[in-house]
């Protein structure tokens, strides 16, 4: 909630110069990647502010050679009602035309933009590492890649036609000056003075504009965390506190909104009315100068109808110089993230697969969380092909984290860590997901099918391969009740399934893509003791069938059932390795390893009148 | 009742229902409309001022009957420049007022949008995308915002300028306004038609936009995954295809749209070319002049002008009502049952018994997955449901929370039906803890203060240490103040759990149920948060749903599922000795009991 947004008003960031070139770069962008759509809606804009003169032209010849002949009697018609509608009828199919044009051109380059904004966007993101990643909400990040981006290209839908419009503007003024040029001088300053106007307004309501943004942002990230949250808002009965969580931040967002709109309808007001107020003062000055006889009464006429055509363009010009701005206030947003360069580095070597299994060394490994905690510490690991190495500890002591660290999310502060004696960062980029499976304790599921989420999209994973994974996970007891199969969706974070089932469908995920080491991280935790045992003799039967060694196995585990399975185990405490060996001769060695993992023996023995029977 | 989706199945609304019923939902969008509307016309009633200002100075001050009068001229000047400065403040007040009611109004559409969302069975909020949830409060509003401040002022100066040149044309020349307002109601009948075709297309581009903002928001979220199997690329085209698609969508409406409005430039020609024929041929009937015409013809010109305006903000129009569409429907979906007030019962003060009778239940569109179960918990009474993954267990105990809607009748808690119990009072009785509990973002202390928004820091610190956790607590860097990151991301997953579990602590319930929620800690701290819970719950009833059998073991009672049916139900020894499921369930955990 309270997230770093960088500097509310920093003066220099807001200041005309760097506003007006953000602008244009934002502008060249654009139409860099959209070049054709671009000339396109441009001709089009063009070609209708022609039509724009040549109807007023269109009007005054059928008013001379039609309608005066005959109605004022002026001598006979020279064209007739056939002629003129002809004419009339084409000048409109232009018009029709350049609209078409004009619209469909830039619709398709707005939109073009913003999907490639998106794309660009997320493609980023998912290159970032997850240090950065944690840094940010997801609402927030989803109203960067929703809003602003399409905020960013928001100045596309008026730029064809206040660009079409700078020439209407041209020739206007070039006929104003040709009457009067004094009077055009006059009317150029005022229009001048509008655009003026226009940009003053915009600039120093940005900081309005970049609040509504931010607004939105929050707005995003309180109701993705709310409807995220949504069964234990309701499971607690906290409606109430959500509601007014979610009314304080949309209630800034509204007065945001409405502080930004006071300024922009002021200015629009002022905008509006200073070329009436224009043309009220050249009208009634140049009466006084016709009353003179310097200026012909029937230019008065001109004059109103030139102004009137300059107006138009003065105040396309002026939109754009708002749109522009509100776009730039979407667009730094955007651009913060796209310019965000913690990514993971990658090497170019790759492990020589000589074994199934892989083998792996965690040398003196320090790591800390963003937050400052130092979480591992000079963690030593030695981990032969084809073994199984059970990480025992007790919460919090730093188990998931050194999972992570094994499978490059996170990347170690010091020390390193060796893949078939290869460092991690040293590996090319896809060697160790290739190589190395990941089981997080709460698996993501996708809102896809079974198999979607098993496969991931890699075309490699056969059937044979998903009906291997899905034996071994037990998975296909579940299976067998979905009414599609394999093909049934199973909802966002898989909803439809139960708590074991989702941890199955994790595992089985995993075990598809035969990697050559499988970090479990507490996988099984949901699973009951019965499953959880089928699934870990299964990963056996196949590593025995593989002719000997099959894939290296790391596992987090509670479970004395679990752990007698690993060949060694590594016994964690406050990020440290405090005790190493097999299960049995830590129970004999450690008095804290044997209270941790025997707790539940030692408390039913304890318990009266209690014998756990049942064999072993 | 049924659990569906936030979709319901009716007649799409039009713009002008959607925006009168949101009217009647958010009160403040029609308050002050009127003043609005008078403010709009007044003001463009001042686009007037400066033809009638040109038409005085020509008439009267220059080629007048007593001359030119540059004084008067001037005089008329000032009037002038001061009717358009009030008409210019008008349309000020016009528009800021218009920005100010939309935002206020759409806020409180927000609001109700938001709350129902909250209100509804949570099956139906889980079947719909977070990221297209968040659209709907979000994206979709923000389309019919942006209506109303860019395209309702112009509807509104538009409008009020077709009617005052619709008026001046009649008083004009009847006919010739009879023939263009004909011609002008038959574009409108035929742009109706053309509306109902875009407004299909603009509902397709919606949903597109939701889906988008779904499918990224997924990439985002699972991104650790999305590292961990290497598919960034993948999950990159994957949300490229969404987007393609999107635009796809929603170019081809938006060109449609172009073509559709933009034969409003023909229909203009056509008046043109109607009121040039009609005049100049039957000139002789009813002795139009060339001024006249020509005056009509600039009319014309002048009604022209706002039509096209009012046509391009049609379209933009469409894309608001598809917004609005999407926003309404989720305040269409039914809330989840709720006992009318004066209908409700509270089962008396103390522990509160569980009954379960012949509840049968299935998820939408699937097969039963709870079959038949009945079962009597008696107050106090601390029971176990253990059973294979996917026999039911968890479904159970959300049904018995109410966060699932049982069939009528099937479930009593303290011998009321559950369905007349309050929201509120289930809630301060009922405390239910799932597995993978869901930490806001924010302190550690805030998230545990979800429990009791009351509870003062205090009385947090005492149900930590009635619980064993001082310890841990100490043992964080912020101690109550550090935040737990979102989704409680910065915490361990046994961490996030014992947050969730000192949480469920505070609301001192009459019945608690734990769905698996210490499955993530480590046995030693597991033990002895049970003995915990069971100092907390004795003299309470308690359902805890757990895989540890120890659990189990401790227990006064175990419930036994397989198939979503009970099979077994007994104490511990009992079960062991009946040799059933549960015995071999046990028999599998208790080699970690014995292994050593
Ligand atoms: N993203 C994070 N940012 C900051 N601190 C974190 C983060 N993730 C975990 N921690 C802290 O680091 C410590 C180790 O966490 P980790 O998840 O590795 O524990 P664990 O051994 O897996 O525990 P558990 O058995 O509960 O899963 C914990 O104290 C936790 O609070
Ligand atoms: N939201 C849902 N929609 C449809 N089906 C569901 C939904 N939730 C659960 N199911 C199905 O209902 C069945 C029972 O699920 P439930 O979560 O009650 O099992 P469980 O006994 O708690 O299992 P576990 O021990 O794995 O948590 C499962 O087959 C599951 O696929
Ligand atoms: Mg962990
Ligand atoms: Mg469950």
């Amino acid at each position: 909630m309270n997230r770093s947004e960088g500097p509310e008003d920093d003066a220099a960031r807001t200041a005309p110069g760097p506003l007006t070139r953000e602008a244009v770069q934002l502008t060249l962008r654009h139409a860099r990647g959209q070049r054709s759509a671009a000339i396109l809606s441009i001709l089009g804009a063009t070609s209708f502010a022609a039509t724009i003169v040549v109807s007023a032209g269109v009007i005054g010849w059928i008013t001379d050679r039609l309608i005066l002949p005959a109605l004022a009697g002026t001598g006979a018609p020279r064209i007739g009602l056939g002629t003129a509608t002809a004419v009339l009828l084409g000048v409109a199919a232009w018009r029709s035309a350049s609209i078409v044009l004009r619209r469909s051109a830039a619709a398709w380059w707005q939109l073009r933009c913003e999907q490639a904004l998106r794309r660009d966007m997320v493609a980023h993101q998912l290159g970032l590492s997850l240090r950065w990643y944690a840094s940010r909400g997801v609402g927030d990040l989803l109203s960067v890649s929703g809003n602003d981006t399409k905020q960013a290209t928001g100045l596309l839908a008026p730029l064809p036609f206040a660009i079409g419009s700078v020439f209407l503007l041209f020739g206007s003024m070039g006929l104003v000056l040709s009457i009067d040029v004094m009077l055009g001088l006059v009317a150029g300053l005022v229009m001048a003075s509008v655009v003026v106007v226009d940009a003053i307004g915009s600039w120093s309501s940005f900081r309005h504009m970049e609040r509504v943004q931010r607004a939105l942002g929050r707005l995003s990230s309180v109701a993705h965390e709310s409807f995220d949250g949504a069964l234990t808002v309701r499971a607690l009965g906290r409606e109430q506190e959500e509601s007014e969580r979610f009314r304080a931040v949309s209630m800034t967002q509204r007065d945001a909104v409405v502080r930004l709109g006071r300024a922009w309808t002021g200015f629009r007001a002022v905008t509006d009315l200073a070329p009436a107020l224009g043309t009220i003062a050249l009208l009634t000055l140049a009466t006084a100068r016709a009353a003179t006889g310097d200026v012909a009464p029937g230019e008065l006429v001109t004059i109103a109808y030139l102004l009137s055509l300059l107006v138009v363009p003065t105040r396309l010009i002026g939109y754009l110089v708002w749109d522009a701005a509100r776009s730039v206030a979407g667009w730094r947003r955007v651009r913060a993230v796209l310019d965000v360069t913690d990514r993971p580095t990658y090497g170019a070597m790759h492990p020589a697969a000589d074994t199934r299994g892989a083998a792996l060394r965690v040398e003196a490994v320090t790591f800390a969380y963003a937050t400052g905690r130092t979480v591992l510490r000079a963690i030593d690991l030695e981990v032969a092909p084809g073994t199984t190495c059970a990480l025992v500890g007790p919460t919090g002591s730093g188990k998931s984290t050194l999972a992570g660290v094994l499978a490059r999310l996170w990347d170690p502060d010091a020390g390193r860590v060796l893949l078939d004696g290869i460092d991690l960062r040293d590996l090319a980029a896809g060697v160790v997901p290739a190589n190395v499976a990941y089981v997080p304790q709460e698996p993501f599921l996708f809102d896809d099918t079974v198999r979607g989420n098993i496969t991931l999209g890699d075309p490699s994973i056969d059937a044979a391969a998903i009906a291997g994974a899905v034996r071994t996970a037990r998975l296909d007891e579940v299976i067998a009740q979905l009414p599609d199969g394999l093909d049934t969706r199973i909802g966002e974070r898989g909803t439809t399934l139960s708590g074991g089932q989702q941890q199955r469908l994790g595992l089985a995920r995993a075990l598809a893509r035969r990697p050559r080491l499988i970090v479990l991280d507490d996988a099984t935790s949901a699973i009951d003791a019965e499953v959880e045992a089928e699934i870990l003799a299964g990963l056996r039967a196949e590593s025995e069938r593989s002719a000997g060694l099959g894939a290296t196995v790391i596992l987090v585990a509670a479970r004395p059932s679990t752990i007698v399975l690993a060949d060694h185990v590594v016994h964690l405490e406050d990020g440290r390795v405090v005790g190493r060996g097999t299960h049995h001769e830590l129970i004999r060695r450690s008095a804290s390893y044997a209270a941790l993992v025997e707790a539940y023996a030692r408390e039913a023995a304890a318990r009266p009148a209690t014998t756990t029977g049942g064999a072993a | 009742m049924s659990e569906g989706t936030v979709a319901p199945d009716r007649r799409p609304r039009s713009l002008v229902v959607g925006l009168r019923e949101a009217a009647a939902l958010a009160p403040s969008l029609r308050r002050g409309l009127g003043i609005t509307l008078l403010l709009a016309v007044s003001g463009s009633l001042g686009t007037l001022v400066v033809p009638l200002l040109l038409q005085r100075l020509l008439d009267v001050e220059l080629l007048g009957t007593q001359g030119p009068d540059v004084a008067a001229a001037a005089r008329l000047g000032l009037l002038a420049a001061l009717i358009a400065v009030l008409a210019g403040f008008a349309s000020w007040r016009a528009m800021y007022r218009l920005v100010r009611t939309a935002a206020h109004g759409l806020h409180e559409l927000r609001m109700r949008v938001f709350d129902h969302l909250h209100a509804i069975p949570t099956l139906s909020v889980a079947r719909e995308r977070r990221g297209a949830l968040v659209a709907r409060v979000t994206a979709d509003i923000e389309a019919v915002s942006q209506f109303i401040e860019w395209g309702g002022i112009g509807m509104l100066a538009g409008a009020s300028q077709l009617g005052v040149v619709a008026v001046l044309m009649v008083v004009l020349d009847p006919v010739l306004g009879a023939v263009v307002l004909g011609i002008a109601t038959v574009y409108a009948a035929s742009l109706l038609a053309a509306q109902r075709v875009l407004a299909r297309r603009y509902d397709r581009v919606r949903l597109r936009v939701a889906t988008s903002l779904a499918t990224a928001g997924e990439a985002i979220s699972g991104l650790p995954t999305i590292r961990a199997y290497g598919i960034e690329e993948r999950t990159a085209r994957h949300v490229g295809d969404v987007l393609e698609e999107q635009f796809r969508t929603e170019s081809r409406t938006r060109i449609l749209g172009a073509t559709l409005f933009s034969t409003s430039e023909l229909f203009a020609a056509l008046m043109t070319i109607s009121v040039v024929g009609i005049g100049v041929s039957t000139a002789d009937l009813t002795g139009v002049t060339a001024g006249r015409l020509a005056a009509f013809l600039l009319l014309v010109t002048l009604f022209v002008a706002p039509v096209q305006l009012l046509v391009e903000i049609l379209d933009q129009a469409q894309s608001a009502a598809a917004g609005l569409r999407r926003v309404l429907d989720v305040l269409d979906t039914p809330r989840a049952s709720e006992p009318e007030p004066d209908r409700s019962r509270s089962p008396s003060a103390g522990p509160l018994s569980v009954a379960v009778r012949d509840l049968t239940y299935a998820y939408p569109d699937g097969p039963n997955v709870l079959d038949a179960v009945s079962v009597d918990v008696p107050a106090g009474e601390r029971v176990a449901i253990v059973g294979r993954t996917g026999s039911g267990k968890s479904t159970l105990v959300k049904v018995i929370a109410r966060l699932q809607q049982p069939p009528p009748g099937t479930i009593l808690l303290g011998g009321v039906p559950l369905e007349d119990i309050a929201t509120t009072e289930l809630r301060r009785r009922v405390a239910f803890v799932p597995q993978d509990p869901f930490l806001f973002d924010a302190t550690l202390f805030d998230n545990v203060r979800y429990g009791d928004p009351e509870a003062d820091d205090p009385r947090i610190l005492d149900a930590f240490a009635a619980l064993d956790l001082s310890d841990w607590l100490s043992a964080l860097p912020d101690g109550p103040n550090t935040r737990t990151g979102e989704r409680g991301d910065r915490l361990s997953a046994g961490e996030r759990q014992l947050v969730a579990l000192v949480r469920a602590w505070l609301v001192r319930p009459d019945l608690l149920i734990l769905d698996e929620a210490t499955s993530a800690v480590d046995p030693e701290l597991d033990v002895r948060l049970r003995r915990a819970v069971e100092r907390m719950t004795s003299g309470r009833t308690s359902l805890t749903v757990a895989h540890r059998l120890a659990t189990a073991e401790a227990a006064d009672r175990i419930l036994v599922f397989a198939d979503g049916r009970l099979v077994e139900d007994g104490a511990h020894h009992g079960l062991l000795a009946a040799g059933g499921t549960y015995a071999r369930l046990h028999a599998r955990w208790s080699v970690d009991a014995t292994s050593v």
